[in-house]
């Protein structure tokens, strides 16, 4: 049987403005969702074209091995290049990285140098600069090398001279400026020397035994992404001993960035469409409302319930999809005011091209989720009894839902259950999403009983004045929509506020906390008898700043097992059991890091290991598991004693393992040396540097404020482009809040046409209204701020593993904000109402 | 039929009952050979479309629809065909011709009370229940309706209930009954009253 209702039949003038607040919440909605999803991939892009500049290539191949003959690139990676990257359109350029040492001929003066062997189209991607402002391409074919300057004033030697590495004189055409991915190898054991990758077979040194690290620097075809290309080597690199490094690894600052940067846009979305969520129902609950009479007359005239939802349905989608479109539309548009707005992380001329299959995508998921946030309206029809058209008196009011505020529960299930599947989705752990929902429901769960006790506490009171009497009698009268208004107000106004402060505490975390000035230099290898002159010589030209100068003892290690640790080669920890480890000691827990597990140090005399959390999870080391190092031919062994958090945005010395100070003390045959590192005003670096080199010749500076600088640049523009996309996301709560208002008063309209009718004066009515929605406004911000803070610390204590910091202004602002924007909407949107003739009211109000 | 009684009296419960829009506590309702208790929603449903037509006091017009769009909504909901023709062909029955593009806003009270009784009767059941049809008519116009009412019964061999607060209005009807507290009692007809 085919229904043939017309399709205008519920859109009743009342029910049509409501479905216009509908349409708008929808349209903000799916705005903000496409908009963040797009300026998130936009921004994404943009952040790996500046991080495979740190990385000087888009995906690095990495192996540590012992190699065979010398010359071209040993067989390991070559081959695994050959099988698995090359072709496609991708271009390869290898290098050599090893140790090898410099000498002057004539002169009992040599250093240990890391020698950087490199190709003609060295590097990849972005520059390397020289002192001079030569090509390094240039320099290298005409057989010349390029040196840190810390290389020169060790040997005593300028540019131009002539210096021995192996059997091969090598000349010195120019110092290095900026090595782009210098970043990857910061604690290295000397200066840095750049050759020709063809010169390296005249050095001698690559004999069979040498130990030398091959790197395949991997530029991808255009639109290739790295992270996807890595994940089909991976598990093919892992058996061959080969680590894989793309962009976003190359520095652990900008890593833990762009994981939290996509956690924060993620949530952002989230929180969005869940205000939008609150936002629509309440339009669509307002819109059934006002068209409860029609529903009601539909029934009484035979029209079965699949008729009723097929006809509720339908004006439903007639109305939400051109509000879906078009906030599809304005979605995509958005993140073309990025690159004014953030010139300095894209690019001039950067290119945003919209993608149109994330509007369709974006309006597709509008439809859906305006279809879910209907289904509670919807069964509330359902259980519409038309017996009431019956009673010729005030049968308006009688149309109520049966069981207030059941939609209500059934919509909070629905959400939960959406919400989980959602991030589970889209952050591919099943775990995450269950936890996301079960959060989702406690604070559902906290709202409601907030809000109940709120309005109970609310009904004790009996004020003098009538208008606050009137107002507190509104907010309690049974079958009025203002207790669930007033939580999903609280929820929704909860959830901005969280917006809100989960910005303020990633701003605080990575603009904030940083040090003033970066590093200007990280000194190496500094000898226990040395320590004395380099403290005195850092004193005298650090900068005034706490911590200027940081000094660590270290060895190095490799890993030789643990408890937890497997020896399966294939596992994605191996790369992680091979590498050399530096490692420190110390009595007090460094600066930037936190115990997330166990305690420090029990005794004074204990063995005992600290390690970062992540290398812990990685390796399946929990606390009091033992761990053994290979330090200097000795294994060392240390229970651990607890696990440890680093903050990396302080681009500081951090360690993956801690010992306690009683480790190695009692080892014969173990030296300790130092490292450090000194923040020094720009104009004095060069005096420092030189000061060094004169009294301390063997101890290596590492130039690392431009490199750390540069960094440090990226994550300040990835901090605001966080702060513009949750500002807008604020905004747009916002706005949807007062959605959810407009929405809800246009039912005070009948209450208001009485109060005319009885004599109130326009100013009274007014007095009425402001009374209503002023302690609607506080009793929905206080809620709010509570929620804000209750989502806020759980993200930040259980997602991103950080401290929760209280802002009490920020706190104030949202609580004075919130409530005085619900006022503002409520008492404007009904001043209409006050304001016209009582009878055109009265006759609006019975429109049905 | 007619009936009489007080307000409060139940005279609403009894029509939502015999309409199926409300179930009883005790005892079943039987409309047209059909038990109504033990019904699903929408089996009710489909029997108020087959059997019943419906005439509120206060008209109970969708009001986005026009007068023609309302009268034939129990044709759109049953699925049947020529809808259109059909109601404008009953509206010219009522008089109404000229008005049917009209939406209820723009039609007087007697007017949107004729169309009500109009979308009451197209498909011909064979009960119409009237609750207090003339409730918001004056005299004039209250008469004209239930003239309209009696003589379509009448020309469709419909079954009019006719809820009514006038003695009068009630004794037009072959039998009357009175409910006072629950109890129905039946009213001398008007040959026997004479």
């Amino acid at each position: 049987m085919g229904i043939t209702i017309p399709t205008g039949t519920l859109a009743a003038s009342t029910a049509r403005i409501n479905g216009r607040f509908f349409a708008a919440a929808l349209f903000l909605c799916v705005t903000l969702l496409v908009g963040v999803g797009a300026a998130s991939l936009f921004l994404h892009e943009a952040l790996t074209l500046n991080a495979r500049q740190l990385l000087a290539a888009d995906l690095r191949l990495q192996a540590t091995l012992v190699i065979p003959p010398p010359g071209t690139l040993p067989p390991t990676l070559s081959t695994f290049a050959e099988q698995h990257i090359a072709g496609h359109g991708r271009h390869l350029s290898p290098s050599l990285e090893f140790r090898a040492m410099a000498r002057v001929a004539g002169s009992e003066r040599t250093t240990l140098v890391e020698v950087k062997a490199v190709a003609a189209d060295y590097p990849l991607r972005g520059q390397l600069h020289l002192d001079n402002g030569a090509s390094l391409p240039a320099v290298l074919s005409q057989g010349g090398v390029v040196v840190e300057k810390t290389l020169l004033s060790r040997l005593g030697l300028r540019v131009g001279d002539t210096l021995w590495v192996g059997d091969a004189p090598l000349t010195i055409a120019a110092t290095l400026a900026h090595e782009p991915d210098r970043i990857t190898h910061l604690f290295s054991l000397g200066p840095r020397l750049i050759m020709a990758l063809q010169q390296v077979p005249e050095t001698g040194l690559l004999q069979t035994g040498s130990r030398v690290t091959q790197i395949l620097s991997v530029r991808l075809r255009e639109g290739e992404k790295a992270t996807e290309v890595a994940e089909t080597l991976r598990a093919a690199a892992t058996t061959a001993g080969i680590r894989l490094i793309t962009p976003e690894q190359s520095q652990p600052s900008v890593r833990r960035f762009v994981r939290r940067f996509a956690l924060f846009t993620g949530l952002t979305a989230l929180l969005t469409l869940l205000v939008g969520g609150v936002a629509m129902t309440a339009a669509m609950g307002a819109y059934l409302h006002d068209s409860r009479a029609t529903l009601a007359i539909l029934k009484v005239l035979g029209a079965e319930n699949r008729q009723i939802m097929t006809l509720v349905v339908g004006s439903l989608l007639r109305l939400a999809w051109p509000a879906a479109l078009a906030g599809g539309i304005s979605g995509i548009l958005l993140p073309a005011l990025l690159p004014p707005l953030l010139p300095g992380l894209f690019p001039e001329g950067a290119l945003y091209q919209p993608s149109l299959w994330l509007a369709g995508a974006g309006m597709v998921m509008g439809l859906l989720f305006s279809l879910l946030c209907a289904i509670g309206p919807l069964w509330w029809s359902r259980s519409l009894s038309p017996a009431h058209l019956f009673r010729t008196t005030d049968w308006r009011e009688a149309l109520q839902p049966t069981g207030p505020g059941g939609w209500m529960g059934v919509w909070a299930l629905l959400t939960v259950i959406a919400s989980a599947l959602g991030v589970t989705a889209w952050s591919g752990e099943a775990q995450f999403g269950w936890l996301f929902a079960a959060g989702l429901l406690v604070l559902i769960l906290v709202t409601w009983g907030m809000a109940r006790a709120l309005l109970g506490g609310l009904g004790r009171l009996s004020p003098r004045r009538y208008y606050w009497r009137l107002a507190i009698r509104t907010l309690l009268r049974r079958g009025e929509p203002y207790g669930t208004l007033l939580m999903a107000l609280g929820a929704g106004l909860g959830l901005v506020a969280a917006l809100l402060f989960l910005e303020d505490a990633l701003h605080q975390q990575l603009v904030s906390r940083v040090p003033l000035r970066m590093p200007s230099f990280f000194f190496i290898d500094i000898q226990e008898d040395q320590r004395a002159t380099f403290q005195e010589i850092a004193q005298q030209y650090a900068a005034p700043y706490p911590d200027a100068i940081r000094l660590f003892p270290t060895v190095r290690g490799r890993l030789l097992g643990g408890v937890g640790v497997t020896d399966d080669p294939d596992q994605p920890q191996s790369w992680r059991k091979a590498r050399e480890y530096v490692l420190t000691r110390t009595a007090t827990l460094p600066a930037g890091n936190r115990l997330l597990a166990g305690n420090w140090w029990s005794s004074p005399t204990a063995q005992e290991a600290s390690v970062e959390v992540e290398m812990a999870k990685a390796l399946g080391l929990g606390v009091g598991d033992r761990v053994t190092f290979d330090i200097q031919g000795h294994p060392v062994s240390a229970t651990v004693a607890n696990l440890r958090e680093v903050r990396w945005s302080d681009l500081g010395i951090n360690f993956f393992v801690i010992f306690s100070p009683a480790v190695l003390q009692e080892t014969p045959g173990v030296s300790w040396n130092h490292l450090a590192s000194v923040v020094a005003p720009v104009e004095q670096e060069a005096a420092l540097l030189m000061a060094m080199n004169d009294r301390l010749h063997n101890v290596t500076a590492v130039a690392t404020r431009s490199v750390l600088e540069s960094v440090q640049a990226l994550l300040q523009q990835l901090a605001r482009a966080a702060r513009f996309l949750g500002g807008g996301a604020v905004v747009a709560g916002l706005l949807l809040l007062g959605v959810s208002v407009a929405a809800s008063r246009r039912r005070r309209r009948h209450a208001i046409a009485l109060y005319r009718l009885i004599g109130s004066s326009r100013a009274e009515v007014t007095r009425i209204v402001a009374a209503e929605f002023a302690l609607l406004g506080l009793l929905a911000a206080l809620i709010g701020v509570i929620i804000g803070h209750l989502v806020t610390a759980l993200v930040i204590e259980g997602l991103l593993r950080d401290l929760w910091h209280f802002n009490p202004w920020l706190t104030l602002a949202t609580f004075v904000g919130g409530s005085t924007l619900l006022f503002a909407t409520g008492l404007i949107g009904s001043y209409r109402e006050s304001s016209e003739p009582v009878m055109a009211l009265l006759r609006r109000t019975g429109g049905g | 039929m007619g009936l009489l009684g007080p307000s409060g009296s139940g005279k609403s419960s009894l029509l939502a009952l015999l309409a199926g829009v409300e179930h009883p506590t005790q005892g079943h309702v039987q409309v047209n050979g059909v038990r109504l208790d033990g019904l699903s929603a929408d089996a009710l449903a489909l029997f108020r479309r087959q059997h019943l037509g419906i005439v509120f006091q206060d008209f109970h017009l969708v009001p986005t629809l026009t007068a023609w769009e309302n009268v034939a909504l129990p044709l759109d909901l049953a699925g049947q065909p020529e809808s259109r023709p059909r109601a404008l062909e009953m509206l010219a029955r009522m008089g109404l011709a000229p008005r049917s593009n009209h939406r209820p806003g723009e039609l007087s009270g007697g007017e949107q009370q004729r169309v009500a009784i109009a979308r009451a009767f197209i498909s011909r059941p064979a009960l119409i229940l009237a609750d207090e049809p003339t409730g918001n008519l004056d005299q004039d116009t209250s008469r004209q309706v239930i003239d309209l009412l009696f003589s379509c019964a009448a020309q469709w061999g419909s079954t009019l209930f006719l809820v009514t607060h006038d003695p009068q209005l009630a004794q037009r009807a072959d039998r009357c009954l009175r409910l006072v507290d629950g109890q129905l009692t039946d009213l001398p007809a008007p040959m026997e009253q004479a």
